[in-house]
C-alpha cells in the first residue's frame, strides 16, 4: 500500500533523517563548544589586555568586540531562518521548518544584544543612548520586530503544517530588510561609520584590533552553531511530544513511536 | 467574460462590501479623524509644536486607521465561505489578491489620503507641506494595502489574529513611514523632496511584486 | 468547457493527510457523464476533504487527477470552467439582496454577468424567485442554504461537487434538489455528492472507509 507521507518527503529525507541528525549533532557538539570556549577566552584576553584603546573612544571601544560580531550574527541568523524556510517550502521536509523555528530566538537574542551593546558603546561616544535618524540602528530595531512577529506567529497557530508554511512565507517577506541593514550605512551618512571589514580595499581597522575581533567572530559562529544544534534537537523532541499527545487524544497509536522511556533526555 | 472583467468585478464587489453594513470603510475614516484630534488635546495647542509633528502624526494615524480595516480583507470571506468560491474563480489567486488590494486602496485608503491634508491643516502644517503630503500619500499608501494584504492573508485563519496582524505588518511599514514623512519634511525645510519620493515609490513597487506572491501562497494554504 | 469523452473526472491513487493523520489513501474515482457518485462514510472519513481536493481547494498529496480530460497538475486553472462547488458554508453577504449576491458570485466565480431572467430561472428551481430583492439577512438558514444551491442553475457546468447539500432542507426542498440533480444528470452532467441522507437517485456509492489511512503515519519521520 502506498505511503502518502513519502510523496511529500522526497530524497532530501535521507539526508535530513532526524536520528542521523541527532547522532551527528551529538558527535560534533563537544568539538564546537570547545572551539567556542577557547576563542571566547583568547579573544576576551586580547580584547581586554592587548589591544589598544582607541584615542577617541577610549576603553568603551572594547564593547565593539561583542557588538560587531553579534550584529553580524543577528543578520546571519535571519538568513538561516529564511534559507531554512525556503528549503522547507520547496522540498517540504519538516526538519527544515524546525531549524528555522529553532534559529529565530537565537537571532532575536543576538539582535537585542547588538542593540544594547551598541547603545552602551554609543552613549559616551555620541552622547545619546539612541539615535532614531541612524539608518542602521533603526533597521536593526526593525529586524528585532521581524523576529518577534515570526516567533509570535509560531506561538499563535494551532495546526503544525500550516504554521510551518505561514511562518516561512513571513520569513521570506522580511528578508529584504537584511540588504537594507547592510547597505544603509552606505546610503545614509549618519552616525555609523562606513563598512570597515568587508570592503574591496581590505579591512581598515587597526591591525592589533583585528586579531581579537577575528577570534570573537569565530567564537560567536561556533557558539551559534552549537546553540542551533541543541535547539533543533529540542524542537524535534517538542514535536514528538506534541504528536504523541495528539495521538493519545485521537485514540490512534503512532505505530512507530518508541515507548516514552526511550526518549532522549536532551 | 475575459479575465480583466472578472478582475474588475472583484474590485467592484470588494468596494461595495467595504462601504456596506459590516464593512470597515466608515470605521477607518472615523478612527482617523478622532485619533488625529486627540493629538492637540493631548499635546497642547502650541501651534509650532503641532506643525513640527504633523507630517509623522498624519502618516502614523493613517497607517493605524488602515490597519483596522485590514483584518476584514480576507477574514470576512473566509468565515462565510466566499473565499472558497473566489479561489475557484478563473482568476489566478495572485490577480485575485491584487484585485482585493486595489479595492481596499480605493475604498478605504484613498479616502484617508484625501482627508490627510485636512487633518494636517488642523495640525497647522504649512502650504508646501500640505501639497507634498498629498503627493507622498498617493505614492506611498498603496504599500499599506499591499503589505497589509500579506499580513491579513497570513493571519486569516487565526483566532483574534488582528493583534498578530499589527505586529507583523507595522515593521514592514517602517520604510514607507520614514520616506513618506521624509518627503514632507524635505519640502517644508526647502530641500528637494524628490529623492525621498523616489525611494517611497521604489518601496511601493517592491511591495507590488512581493504582496501578490506571498498573499496568494498564504490564502491557498489557509483554504486547505 | 466542452467535454469530448464520457469521462468527466478521473482520479487515481488520491490521498490526503490532514493534521498529521492520513485521511484516505489509494483512492480511485471516476465520474462518467450522466452519473451520480455518492460519498458515504462516518464523520472524519474524508468526504468533505475529497470534495475539496477534487475542486482544487486542497492540493494533491499523491496520485493524479484529470478533469475534463486535462491533468490538473499541468493545467491548474483549467478546471474552473468545469465545475460547480457547494460547501458547508453558504458564502452569502447578509448586507446584499439575493439578486446582488447571485450576480456577484456569477461575475467573480463563474465569469459572466447574468441578466434578470437567468436569476429568476435559477431561483425558481428552489422557490426563491419572490425573494430576489430581499436582503439575505432576513433569510432563514434554510432559505440561505437554498440560495447557495440556486447558484447551480446560474450556468451549466458538467461536474457538480456538493458537500452535504441537503442539510437544513425540508422534504419539499429536498425534492426540489433531487429534481435539479436529475435534470443535470439527464443533460449529460455528473455529480459527486457527500451526504448522510438518501437522495433517492440511482447511482454509485463510494465508501470512504475502504480507503482509510490505517497504519500509515506521516509523522513517522520523527522516529526514523
Amino acid at each position: 500500500m502506498q505511503r502518502p507521507g513519502r510523496d511529500y518527503i522526497t530524497a532530501m529525507h535521507r539526508f535530513a533523517n532526524p536520528a542521523r541528525f541527532v547522532r551527528l549533532a551529538d558527535r560534533l557538539l563537544p568539538w564546537i563548544i570547545s572551539v567556542a570556549v577557547i576563542c571566547f577566552a583568547l579573544g576576551g584576553y586580547f580584547a581586554i589586555f592587548s589591544s589598544p584603546a582607541d584615542y577617541q573612544q577610549m576603553e568603551t571601544v572594547r564593547i565593539m568586540y561583542i557588538h560587531v560580531p553579534s550584529a553580524w550574527m543577528s543578520m546571519l541568523t535571519y538568513i538561516i531562518v529564511a534559507v531554512a524556510s525556503f528549503t522547507g517550502l520547496v522540498w517540504r521536509h519538516p526538519l527544515a521548518f524546525l531549524t528555522a523555528k529553532a534559529a529565530a530566538p537565537i537571532g532575536a537574542a543576538l539582535t537585542a544584544l547588538t542593540l544594547i551593546t551598541g547603545s552602551i558603546w554609543g552613549y559616551p561616544t555620541w552622547g545619546t543612548w539612541w539615535e532614531w535618524a541612524d539608518a542602521r540602528m533603526t533597521s536593526v530595531l526593525v529586524l528585532l520586530f521581524l523576529y518577534a512577529g515570526y516567533m509570535a506567529m509560531w506561538q499563535m497557530m494551532d495546526d503544525f503544517d500550516k504554521a510551518c508554511r505561514a511562518t516561512s512565507i513571513l520569513a521570506l517577506v522580511g528578508v529584504i530588510n537584511i540588504p537594507i541593514i547592510k547597505f544603509s550605512v552606505d546610503w545614509w551618512n549618519t552616525l555609523h561609520q562606513g563598512a570597515s571589514i568587508v570592503r574591496s580595499g581590505g579591512p581598515t581597522i587597526h591591525s592589533e584590533m583585528q586579531l581579537p575581533l577575528f577570534l570573537m567572530i569565530i567564537a560567536f559562529h561556533a557558539w551559534l552553531i552549537a546553540l542551533l544544534l541543541k535547539r533543533v534537537k529540542l524542537e524535534l523532541d517538542r514535536r514528538k511530544v506534541a504528536v504523541m499527545q495528539q495521538s493519545l487524544a485521537s485514540g490512534l497509536a503512532h505505530q512507530l513511536a518508541p515507548a516514552p522511556e526511550k526518549l532522549e533526555g536532551q | 467574460m475575459g479575465l480583466m472583467r472578472v478582475f474588475a468585478a472583484v474590485v467592484r464587489r470588494d468596494m461595495k462590501l467595504a462601504w456596506s453594513q459590516g464593512g470597515a470603510g466608515g470605521l477607518s475614516i472615523g478612527f482617523f479623524v478622532i485619533a488625529i484630534s486627540l493629538f492637540p488635546f493631548g499635546i497642547g495647542a502650541d501651534k509650532d509644536l503641532l506643525a513640527r509633528i504633523a507630517p509623522g502624526t498624519v502618516w502614523v494615524v493613517a497607517m493605524l486607521a488602515g490597519l483596522i480595516s485590514l483584518d476584514r480583507l480576507y477574514q470576512a470571506d473566509f468565515e462565510d465561505g466566499s473565499l472558497d468560491g473566489l479561489l475557484l474563480s478563473p482568476l489566478p489567486v495572485e490577480l485575485l489578491v491584487l484585485a482585493k488590494t486595489l479595492a481596499h486602496w480605493l475604498a478605504i485608503i484613498l479616502p484617508l489620503a484625501l482627508m490627510a491634508p485636512l487633518a494636517a491643516l488642523l495640525l497647522n502644517m504649512t502650504a508646501d507641506g500640505l501639497l507634498w503630503l498629498a503627493v507622498s500619500f498617493l505614492v506611498g499608501t498603496p504599500t499599506l494595502s499591499l503589505l497589509g494584504s500579506v499580513g491579513a492573508s497570513l493571519t486569516v485563519a487565526i483566532r483574534r489574529g488582528g493583534v498578530l496582524l499589527a505586529l507583523l505588518i507595522l515593521p514592514l511599514y517602517v520604510p514607507t513611514l520614514i520616506f513618506g514623512t521624509g518627503v514632507v519634511l524635505a519640502a517644508e525645510s526647502g530641500a528637494d523632496p524628490t529623492p525621498a519620493l523616489a525611494l517611497l515609490g521604489a518601496v511601493s513597487l517592491i511591495s507590488l511584486i512581493v504582496s501578490p506572491l506571498a498573499s496568494a501562497a498564504a490564502l491557498r494554504m489557509a483554504a486547505e | 468547457m466542452k467535454i469530448e469523452s464520457d469521462i468527466l473526472l478521473s482520479g487515481s491513487n488520491l490521498a490526503s493527510v490532514r493534521g498529521g493523520r492520513v485521511v484516505y489513501t489509494g483512492l480511485n474515482i471516476q465520474l462518467m457523464a450522466g452519473a451520480l457518485i455518492t460519498l458515504e462514510g462516518p464523520n472524519g472519513s474524508g468526504k468533505s476533504t475529497l470534495i475539496r481536493q477534487l475542486a482544487g481547494l486542497l492540493s494533491l498529496t499523491a496520485g493524479t487527477l484529470q478533469i475534463a480530460g486535462l491533468d490538473v497538475a499541468e493545467d491548474p486553472g483549467a478546471r474552473s470552467d468545469s465545475l460547480h462547488f457547494s460547501g458547508h458554508t453558504n458564502g452569502l453577504k447578509p448586507a446584499f439582496d439575493l439578486a446582488t449576491n447571485l450576480t456577484l458570485y456569477s461575475e467573480t466565480v463563474l465569469g459572466f454577468r447574468p441578466n434578470r431572467s437567468v436569476l429568476e430561472a435559477a431561483t425558481a428551481s428552489f422557490d426563491l424567485a419572490a425573494l430576489l430583492d430581499t436582503p439575505i439577512r432576513y433569510f432563514s438558514s434554510g432559505q440561505q442554504h437554498r440560495s447557495a444551491l440556486a447558484r447551480l442553475g446560474l450556468a451549466h457546468r458538467p461536474i457538480w461537487l456538493l458537500d452535504e447539500p441537503t442539510v437544513g432542507l425540508d422534504q419539499a426542498n429536498r425534492d426540489r434538489l433531487r429534481t435539479q440533480i436529475e435534470l443535470h444528470l439527464a443533460a449529460g452532467g455528473g455529480a459527486i455528492i457527500a451526504t448522510h441522507d438518501d437522495l433517492g437517485i440511482a447511482g454509485d456509492i463510494l465508501q470512504m472507509t475502504e480507503f482509510r489511512g490505517g497504519r500509515d503515519d506521516p509523522e513517522a519521520w520523527l522516529w526514523d
